[in-house]
């Protein structure tokens, strides 16, 4: 066999590790990190962890660096090596850092996003030597505090939400600390999950801890060593060369999330882009204060939030590893929604400012890459921007205790991107591959019963591409007198997948309940389709968040999630595609006429195209405030052609060759705006009393440029300005 | 036909190739490669047979009069599905629940990426329907997890619906309705309008075609099989029709993906079972071999000119898997579990920011290496062993094919050598070491991965490309054993030939014992599990039966899937075999502690949770008996040819012994470095290494005898 230090030493060359050894223990460094996830996900019991893949593994540095990262939920990116360099900051000093330790943290105050994620983080030694580290993190299902799923809507500080494990060594030389595993899991209403999942995360760990041993005996732990910080360093030069081939300037996003577990007010979150040579700031300035509820994130989560958005768009084909977020720079006043202060309640975080957090990375990091004809694909219009949770618990048809976690929720739909509809069914953006459960199993390990679990029509936010179609179910107890319901969410009352140049924001979720107490093949025959329960006269609408309440026998839950923003002006899409989408049924008739301005002949699915061509004629005339246009409406040979081009003359201009101003005023100021109704964007769009949506037109060819959602009392957003 | 002249064939259609492997009575086994025509796929077949009777100095018609057996392996399912060149099927459903093919769990458009690339958001794509969705119908009606009807069948909406999609010039039908395995009436009464309304259309009911939970799975798999069958079913009578009228009077098998051959009108009634037979032949080629080699523990290796397939067979048994993927689509058909991942002959070699990576793109056979000469500009795996003297740039397929080795190097060269500052010789000899060193590392994931430890297993090498890289990934996997069979350049059509009769049959049924305090096995019901692998293996010896293998003969093997409850992880595991009684119960669930706690570690098991049992599966296997291999090798040694060869693991020049396998007397030892050829592959033997040639004509690559 060979081994070692024959034709495959990697230092020969004078010191430095040889590409192609380097290319051979990367390889192995990734592959380890796929076992480690392997394995959590074998042991784990949880369709949170199995399904949702809300878990994340990694290789870090001593330091805490990221070396590796698994492609699971993204928000957890950064949050282990934080978690690490807490860890290192408590132990470190006290010299309790020892081979054989494991330690487990769920502050979200020192690297969790919110309490439910636990990680538990492994130092690598070689020879008494600290080398590395290797973590595991996953959303655990229920951590205690006042609600089942420690989803503590009630909360008003951080000490009634859950278990707060501050980071304890949990494994002591080898050793498990039998009397803090005791007092965990009595703090946990699923023990057997929390176990299971815990039992996971130490495989896992160990698994990393031997395969890494074997890689310092195979390759000398310093080759290893060299081989993580030049692979750190890889993915730094190619973020860098990628941020060099933007033009430099200042890109925002804004967005909202309704109700804060206590009340329906509004808040926002504010995010400013500034991209300078190779590096980029994040700024979140103007975010909202923190609410006196749940759901608030702090750093931790809102650094997550800001890289999930970041990865996808900036970095698809770069290795995610320190270097990636080393040209990155993130500033957030203390005390706001997005950076909350202690004791503020966060355990809402993941599904509340998290996911806007998202939202206005996605946004604003989109606007950047459009800005850059290279990477104009990578734009995209918000995927789903919202979350719903739903929670059941209580007794299961055989007498045992019943509890889950609804997943299906993950079913919203995609963003468009410039040359491609977005998803029919994307599942969510944090989540790179997502599945949700078979009805059938659902209904097998539950006493539950679906009446539909399908595609809803004009849940896709119009646009030149389409936003994604969002899907929607409906299901009761069944085989049991009731069961203890828990939902909570939002982009109820916020149009949060917003487009892009002109693609207008998907549908808004909904939460309702039709109180019954009909048989269930009537129920079955009547609530076939979503529209069947929204159009039923005695359905409630449950709002953003209404906690716990009773499903009774007979009462019939449903909700459905946000579709997909457009891109581009609808105005602008192929009749022809217009009327498929009609004929699939992702779009009614009515939408059709109304968003695309498309006509068919006589009771047809053809598209009668004089009649389409004076509708969307009508429609400009509309945005103009009845102005004929003055440029032809611009023609599309390019499908990659940006749709506000940067001119040699340092202007913004649109494709008809509209004028929009110098690249560093605001465009905004040169368009045609005018305020709109939520209709005039789709049958699913809900706006909460203190929102508006204004449209922002090419004054020349009246060409929609962007669909804006804003506080009715709030300036327009100045989107993009470049540096000249 | 006399027993003694009596003939085996296994012909395996692959997009290049069309391969033969030819069994006499006495067990001399032989190989025939024709080109495939892509549209007449019987022509390759037809030619290959020419091929092997002009070997043996017979006609055509005269070789096919005396075979006994013809095993065939086909891609036409797979092409059909990947070409999206099915029928127009109509697809029922129940009401609610159309979209479930369409939603597909959300696995849509992950599937088949890499780790690398399931962050390339813009690069998702549904895969094209199957079923588009102006071809799905909702019918009402409701049956629930316990097989109770909720609401009864709307016959009239069944029939509008059938009616419309025959307007919509449906050719095939597929129905699925929600928990239809717990009670198939509403399906099967669907089933009868379809036949009265379109007497002449191919019907697939999902109670037939998969009894299995889990409707999108259930779904994929019924409706490929309508969407497959057209084309499955004119090809198997279009083949068998050009055999008979050549004199062919023995039986016509079908490689299928779950472990075996079946014959013709089996595979007519569900193609869904060929869809994944591809990579299946060499599996089970290799099960056979490594039974009659004494080898239970097998790790195979199929490594052609895009991918690298990869299974392993523990204890005499290929791992099997419940679900798979085929097309973009999810089916539960259980198949034999085949790991590919992009490394073959002509994946692409490149330099990226100062470091070398290997594939996962290809060049595939067309353009193919730069070596072929056929217009391909990447500098391929395949290149690199042109250049490193591995493969003779004369001497490839046996001559037939001469590369252009200036070119190989010229793109390694510029592509690689020139970025990386390398010689163009060390540059190739790293382009081996990366792809080596992916393939190890998945075989460590597919073995390590699931509670094995490599070094109990033999690797067997096949396809195009293994023989010349099997010493590099085999050493650095660690391995004690290489295996490349004597049909390594056939071994799919040799897993044709050799593959016994295989028959499956399973239902879904949940059954759930212990929990709490109690033994996992109280409250499961013994005679209720009795009665249901009664039935399914009465229809799987029916089918055993037909196919003319006394039913007596068959082996049967009889699994349930089992998960501690609440846990989404299933294990099928193997009942004793007698009469299921409460103690066979208590057996089973033994054997899946201890199972669970093998693969997942111990102090996985969850107990107290109680165990679920959710699919009951028979699988029959019945024998058709075969020669044992032999081989006549050459009397003595001859001498071998000398080439110059930079051996990659020591990086340097040196002359190495060129032998010539057909050459090789049994029990010769060819001492490494070195490369062995045959005129339809290439061996290389690594430095340090020692290959020898068996009584049944394979070479075994010795790792662990370190010579000095």
């Amino acid at each position: 066999m060979t081994t070692a230090g024959t034709a495959s030493d990697p230092r020969k060359n004078g010191g430095a590790i040889d590409p192609i050894s380097f290319e051979v223990i990367r390889h192995k460094l990734q592959a380890i990190t796929e076992e480690q996830a392997i394995t959590l996900k074998r042991v784990s019991g949880s369709p949170v962890v199995t399904e949702a893949t809300d878990f994340n593994n990694g290789l870090y540095l001593a330091d805490g660096s990221i070396v590796t990262m698994g492609p699971q939920v993204i928000f957890h990116t950064g949050t282990m090596s934080t978690v690490i360099r807490n860890i290192i900051k408590d132990f470190g000093p006290r010299g309790e850092i020892h081979e054989g330790d494991m330690f487990i943290l769920n502050d979200p105050y020192r690297g969790a996003i919110h309490q439910p994620d636990v990680s538990i983080v492994a130092p690598v030694f070689h020879q008494g030597r600290h080398i590395a580290w290797a973590g595991s993190c996953a959303h655990q299902l229920d951590v205690g505090g006042m609600s089942f799923g420690s989803w503590a809507y009630a909360a008003t500080d951080v000490q009634q939400e859950a278990m707060l494990l501050t980071g304890l060594k949990l494994i002591d030389g080898g050793k498990l600390r039998e009397d803090l595993w005791q007092m965990i899991m009595s703090m946990s209403r699923l023990p057997n999950y929390l176990g299971l999942d815990f039992k996971g995360m130490i495989a896992a760990n160990n698994v990393a801890i031997q395969r890494l041993a074997e890689l310092f005996a195979r390759y000398g732990v310093e080759t290893v060593e060299g081989v993580m910080a030049a692979e750190i360093d890889a993915s730094e030069r190619r973020m860098r060369d990628r941020l060099r081939q933007i033009p430099d300037g200042v890109f925002r996003a804004r967005d909202y999330i309704d109700h804060d577990g206590h009340a329906n007010r509004l808040y926002e979150i504010c995010l400013a882009v500034h991209k300078t040579g190779d590096e980029i700031v994040f700024d979140l300035e103007g975010s909202s204060l923190q609410a006196p509820g749940f759901i608030n994130c702090t750093w931790s989560g809102m650094k997550g939030a800001l890289f999930t958005g970041l990865l996808p768009i900036l970095a698809p084909d770069i290795r995610w590893n320190e270097g990636v977020l080393r040209p990155v720079t993130i500033k957030a006043p203390e005390g706001t929604l997005c950076n909350a202060r202690w004791p503020a309640p966060v355990s809402g975080a993941t599904v509340c400012a998290v996911w806007i957090v998202m939202n206005v990375a996605v946004a604003a990091l989109s606007r950047m890459v459009s800005c850059a004809p290279a990477m104009i694909r990578e734009a995209q219009a918000v995927t789903k921007g919202q979350m719903s949770v739903l929670t059941l618990a209580g007794k299961n048809r055989d007498g045992e205790s019943y509890g889950t976690l609804l997943l299906d929720s993950m079913a919203g739909g995609g963003g468009a991107s410039i040359d491609q509809d977005g998803l029919d069914g994307s599942g969510d953006y944090d989540v790179p591959r997502p599945a949700i459960a078979n009805v059938e199993a659902n209904e097998a390990a539950g006493p539950i019963l679906y009446l539909f679990r399908s595609f809803i029509p004009d849940t896709g936010g119009p646009g030149r591409t389409r936003g994604g179609a969002s899907t929607g179910l409906a299901l009761l107890p069944y085989d049991v007198e009731g069961l203890n319901a828990m939902v909570i969410g939002h982009g109820v009352e916020v149009p949060n997948s917003v487009g892009l140049y002109g693609g207008m924001p998907g549908a808004c979720a909904y939460h309702l309940m039709r109180p019954s107490s009909a048989g269930v093949g009537a129920l079955i025959a009547r609530y076939h389709d979503a529209a069947s329960v929204m159009n039923d006269s005695e359905v409630r609408d449950l709002g953003a968040k209404p906690g716990g309440f009773k499903l009774g026998r007979g009462d019939v839950f449903a909700y459905t999630f946000q579709g997909g923003g457009g891109y581009g002006d609808p105005l602008q899409r192929d009749p022809g595609r217009v009327a498929r989408d009609v004929e699939d049924g992702y779009v009614s008739p009515g939408s059709a006429a109304e968003h695309y301005g498309v006509v068919f002949e006589n009771g047809s699915m053809i598209p009668d195209l004089a009649a389409t061509e004076a509708k969307r004629a009508a429609i400009r005339r509309e945005r103009l405030a009845g102005r004929m246009p003055s440029a032809a409406t611009p023609q599309r040979n390019d499908p990659l052609a940006a749709d506000m081009r940067i001119s040699d003359d340092g202007h913004f201009h649109c494709r008809c060759g509209g004028d929009l101003g110098p690249i560093d005023g605001n465009w905004k100021d040169r368009s045609a705006t005018r305020m709109i109704a939520p209709e005039a964007c789709g049958f699913h769009v809900h706006l909460h009393d203190e929102l508006a949506l204004r449209e922002f037109s090419c004054p020349e060819c009246a060409t929609l440029l962007e669909v804006e959602v804003l506080r009715k009392d709030e300036e327009p957003l100045w989107t993009m300005a470049l540096r000249r | 036909m006399t027993a003694a002249d009596a003939i085996y064939l296994g012909v395996d259609i692959g997009g290049t190739f069309t391969d033969l492997v030819m069994m006499e009575e006495d067990g001399r086994i032989s190989t025939a490669k024709a080109l495939t025509t892509p549209g007449e796929l019987e022509k390759g077949v037809l030619a290959a047979i020419a091929l092997a009777a002009e070997a043996k100095g017979l006609a055509p018609d005269e070789l096919l009069a005396r075979v006994r057996v013809f095993g065939h392996g086909t891609t036409q399912a797979t092409n059909a599905l990947i070409e999206r060149k099915g029928a127009r099927t109509g697809l029922i459903a129940t009401r609610g629940f159309g979209d479930t093919i369409g939603l597909q769990r959300l696995l849509g458009f992950t599937t088949g990426l890499t780790v690398d690339q399931l962050g390339w958001y813009s690069k998702r794509r549904y895969p094209d329907p199957i079923v588009p969705r102006g071809l799905r119908r909702e019918v009402p009606e409701r049956v629930d997890h316990a097989g109770r009807v909720l609401l009864p069948l709307d016959e009239a909406a069944a029939r509008r619906a059938v009616e419309e999609l025959r307007a919509e010039g449906v050719e095939t039908f597929a129905v699925a309705f929600l928990w239809s395995f717990r009670n198939p009436s509403h399906e099967r009464r669907v089933g009868e309008i379809i036949r009265e309304i379109c007497p002449e259309a191919y019907v697939s009911l999902s109670c037939d075609v998969s009894p299995i939970i889990g409707e999108y799975e259930r779904t994929a798999t019924t409706a490929l099989n309508s969407y497959l069958a057209l084309k499955v079913v004119a090809y198997l009578d279009q083949v068998e029709t050009v055999l008979r009228r050549r004199g062919f009077r023995g039986k016509f098998h079908i490689l299928n993906s779950a472990g075996g051959v079946m014959p013709a009108h089996e595979a007519a009634a569900k193609p869904v079972l060929l869809v994944a037979s591809g990579p299946t032949g060499g599996v089970l080629g290799s099960l056979q071999l490594a039974k009659s080699l004494g080898h239970r523990n097998v790790i195979t290796t199929d490594m052609g000119g895009t991918s690298f397939d990869v299974s392993i067979i523990v204890d005499d048994k290929p791992l099997v898997s419940a679900t798979h993927e085929a097309g973009g689509y999810h089916l539960n058909t259980p198949m034999i579990d085949i790991r590919a991942v992009g490394a073959g002959g002509g994946s692409i070699a490149r330099v990226e920011g100062g470091l070398l990576r290997v594939g996962p793109e290809s060049a595939g056979a067309r353009p193919g290496p730069v070596c072929y000469g056929q217009g391909g500009r990447h500098a391929t795996v395949t290149d690199a062993d042109v250049v490193l003297g591995i493969i003779s740039p004369d001497n490839f397929l046996g001559g037939r094919m001469k590369l252009d080795r200036q070119a190989a190097r010229e793109a390694i060269r510029a592509q690689i050598a020139e970025p990386l500052g390398l010689s163009v010789e060390r540059a190739a000899a790293g382009i081996l070491r990366v792809v080596d060193g992916h393939m190890a590392d998945t075989l460590r994931e597919v073995t390590i991965g699931r509670g094995y430890d490599p070094r109990d297993f033999v690797i067997f090498a096949y396809g195009g490309a293994g023989p010349a890289h099997c010493a590099g990934f085999g050493t650095e996997l660690g391995a004690s054993k290489i295996i490349i069979p004597a049909t390594s350049m056939a071994h799919s059509a040799y897993g044709a030939l050799a593959s016994d009769i295989h028959q499956s049959s399973e239902r879904s049924l949940m059954m759930r014992g212990g929990g709490g305090e109690r033994d996992p096995w109280e409250g499961i019901d013994a005679t209720l599990v009795a009665e249901v692998f009664a039935d399914l293996e009465a229809r799987c010896r029916a089918a055993i039966e037909k196919a003319g293998v006394a039913p007596e003969e068959a082996e049967i093997v009889r699994t349930a899937d089992m998960r501690y409850r609440r846990q989404t992880h299933d294990l099928m595991v193997v009942f004793p075999s007698g009469p299921v009684g409460p103690e066979a119960i208590r057996a089973a669930v033994e054997r899946f502690q201890a199972d669970y706690e093998a693969n997942y570690g111990k102090g996985s098991g969850f107990r107290e949770a109680g165990i679920e049992l959710t699919t009951f599966r028979v699988q029959a296997t019945g024998r058709t008996p075969k020669p044992a291999l032999s081989w006549q090798g050459a009397k003595s040694a001859p001498r071998p040819a000398k080439r110059e060869v930079f051996e990659p693991q020591l990086e340097r020049w040196m002359p190495v012994e060129i032998w010539q396998w057909l050459e090789l007397p049994v029990g010769h030892h060819v001492l490494g470095p070195a490369v062995i050829e045959h005129p339809e592959t290439t061996v290389y033997v690594g430095a340090k290494q020692a290959a020898v040639l068996d009584a049944a004509g394979n070479l075994s690559i010795d790792l662990t005898e370190t010579r000095t």
